[in-house]
């Protein structure tokens, strides 16, 4: 931006020359507790809201809370949650489910994204079209995209198998009702959901990266492959970062599986945020000291790997 | 090149014997340094256009159903026109009613409630509190924004129950609050991403306002707004389609049919209707997420233009 306090005029060098004049810029930069005020407000309802509920939740963790008995509110029971969780098949087998989701979901979304990414920075007719089109899921509400989806992958009307059916294949699956097939057809309608935005991150990303720069590069030599190996890839990785970040509450992932099959068939795609959210507002007596040491553990996992992806696109 | 300049080597002198001249047409279609090959060019396109079509199949499904009579929305073969087209699809959706349950523009109306507030509260205290964190120093700054970037990638799960709690003391569960109060606050990927713009913009501007008199609340409001307008937009048009798409919160705080938003409404057709009406459900949701198709279609430039990522550093 310097290009711009250059050519900015008489207004620009007014300031310069006063810098010079004041000998520095700390007349002006001195602060102040002015920031405090500006961000007061807004931090109250902050720690209210957000960092309170976070430490409640820890503190409920070591306890024995179940909403229909208030009077279990600070019955504290030590680390007997956590005890509880490791012999629980259910938690552990959902934490297993989780782990999947993630790891299937994850990598799959954000190489497609970056794939069409590529591929639209490459095409100038169309591309607003496209921008469109990718995003297009993004602005639809959970509830719609997964009901739809429950109809779409239905075993006997759905759009898909009848689709098939006409194609020829007698006996199509049953998306939902089986056990291996459920958990990658929800992942799958998932990823259409929320696709759109990592690659527009992408795509502006490589818009700022320049044509000048890509220029240089094939002056240089350097092929389709070479031009993203050494010169997208690097630049994008603080955008990767980003997206791995922002997509990392798929590990307490909860709406689909709701909506879709509520856990089913045979609890093959309960997710640990499901069984949390089933231990703490479906269960009998709303275990949220339970539900809340497992939300613990969802947190701290999710801390760990937003951790490591920081120290990873810190290095260079 | 130029005949009869003798300073420019040709090509066949500097690559020896063997080498041929690209042809025109060669060019045209593997493209060289400087461009990209009609082959290249026509495989990207084939592709895109491709998935373009895989990813509207949904919608063009929704669209299709929602204009078909009841009577054809399980046949077999599945009609890929509807005929006859039934508009009317449209209105019987919103105007049927269930039992005692409150009509439809009841529940818009709670939607636009939460939306209209959401927007207004994210965009104004995420650029008052972006603002603190681009041009203002202060002590413990720089913790102070790591921990709500922090908040970024905890998934709502984990929050879902203190919260929950809180609402049930301050008797707030079953009413609109809790989607309304706490967003005042901000969001974190909101302030993060404004906090990214305004460090874009060139300091020199403050500092000759602040030369002029100008306060810090005038150099925020008649330079930095101003300057910012994209990525104003584009953080309107996130918090406008996160409040007006919100289901867990909604489903979480909410029971009386009264209090419940559009999402809450569209997830209970198949409950109210015992069994899906699934034309009428289609028209339904395609006229609720109606706003946000076109508010995402015209504020893409914005979206180009506003959102900066560089760095995840504080």
């Amino acid at each position: 931006m310097t290009t711009q306090s250059d050519t900015g005029g008489g207004l620009f060098a007014a300031v310069r020359r006063y810098r010079q004049s004041s000998g520095s810029q700390v007349s002006y930069r001195k602060n102040n507790l002015l920031g405090y005020l500006f961000i007061a407000p807004a931090m109250a309802l902050y720690l209210t809201f957000n960092v309170w509920p976070i430490f409640r939740g820890i503190a409920m963790a070591f306890t024995d809370y179940r909403f229909v008995y208030p009077d279990t509110r600070w019955d504290f029971n030590g680390f007997s949650n956590f005890v509880k969780m490791v012999g629980d098949r259910r938690a552990l087998d959902a934490a297993g489910i989780s782990l999947k989701y993630l790891a299937f979901v994850a990598p799959a979304m954000i190489l497609i994204a970056l794939a069409l990414a590529v591929m639209i920075s490459k095409v100038k007719r169309g591309a607003a079209f496209y921008r469109w089109v990718v995003y297009l899921p993004a602005v639809l509400p959970v509830a719609v995209i997964f009901l739809m989806f429950g109809e779409m992958y239905g075993f006997q009307f759905g759009f898909i198998n009848t689709v098939l059916r006409g194609w020829g294949f007698e006996n199509p699956p049953n998306w939902l009702g089986d056990r291996g097939l459920a958990l990658p057809a929800i992942g799958a309608a998932h990823i259409w959901m929320i696709f759109g935005f990592p690659t527009l991150l992408f795509l502006i990303g490589i818009y700022n990266i320049g044509a000048e720069m890509y220029e240089a590069a094939s002056l240089d030599g350097a092929n389709g492959w070479h031009q993203f190996r050494y010169l997208t890839a690097p630049l994008l990785k603080p955008t990767f970062a980003l997206i791995v970040v922002l997509n990392l509450p798929l590990f307490g992932v909860v709406e689909p599986m709701l909506i879709l099959n509520n856990g089913g068939p045979a609890n093959s795609t309960r997710t640990l945020g499901l069984y949390l959210y089933q231990q703490a507002f479906e269960v009998g007596d709303l275990r949220l000291g339970y539900a809340a040491a497992i939300s613990l553990v969802i947190g701290l996992f999710s801390a760990l790997i937003a951790g490591l992806i920081f120290r990873w696109s810190r290095q260079d | 090149m130029v005949a009869g300049n003798e300073t420019v080597a040709a090509p066949e002198r500097l690559h020896g014997a063997a080498y041929t001249r690209p042809s025109r047409l060669r060019t045209l279609l593997i493209g060289n340094r400087f461009r990209t090959g009609l082959v290249r060019l026509i495989v990207i396109y084939a592709v895109l256009i491709f998935s373009a079509f895989l990813f509207l199949l949904p919608f063009y499904w929704m669209v299709n159903t929602a204009l078909k009579p009841s009577n054809q929305v399980f046949t077999l073969p599945p009609t890929w026109i509807p005929k006859p087209v039934m508009w009317s699809n449209f209105l019987t959706a919103f105007t049927i009613q269930y039992e005692t349950d409150p009509p439809v523009y009841i529940y818009a109306r709670n939607t636009l409630i939460v939306t209209v507030n959401g927007v207004v509260s994210t965009i104004f205290s995420s650029a008052l509190v972006a603002y603190a964190f681009a041009r203002l120093e202060f002590p413990g700054k720089n913790v102070i924004f790591l921990g709500i970037l922090s908040t970024l990638m905890i998934p709502f799960a984990v929050v879902m129950v203190p919260q929950f709690i809180i609402w049930g003391y301050l008797n707030w569960l079953d009413t609109l609050w809790p989607l309304m109060i706490p967003h005042w606050f901000g969001s974190a990927w909101n302030i993060f991403l404004l906090r990214q713009f305004f460090m874009t913009i060139p300091r020199e501007y403050d500092e000759a306002a602040y030369l002029d008199g100008a306060s810090r609340w005038h150099i925020f409001i008649r330079i930095i707004l101003p300057l910012s307008k994209p990525a104003l937009a584009a953080v309107a048009v996130f918090a406008f389609v996160f409040f007006w798409n919100d289901f867990l919160g909604p489903l979480i705080i909410l029971s009386k049919p009264e209090n419940f938003t559009l999402t809450l409404f569209l997830a209970n057709f198949n409950v109210a209707y015992r069994g899906t009406p699934w034309h009428l459900y289609m028209a339904a949701a395609l006229i609720i997420i109606l706003p946000c198709l076109v508010l995402f279609f015209f504020s893409q430039n914005a979206f180009l233009k506003g959102i900066t990522v560089t760095d995840l550093k504080g």
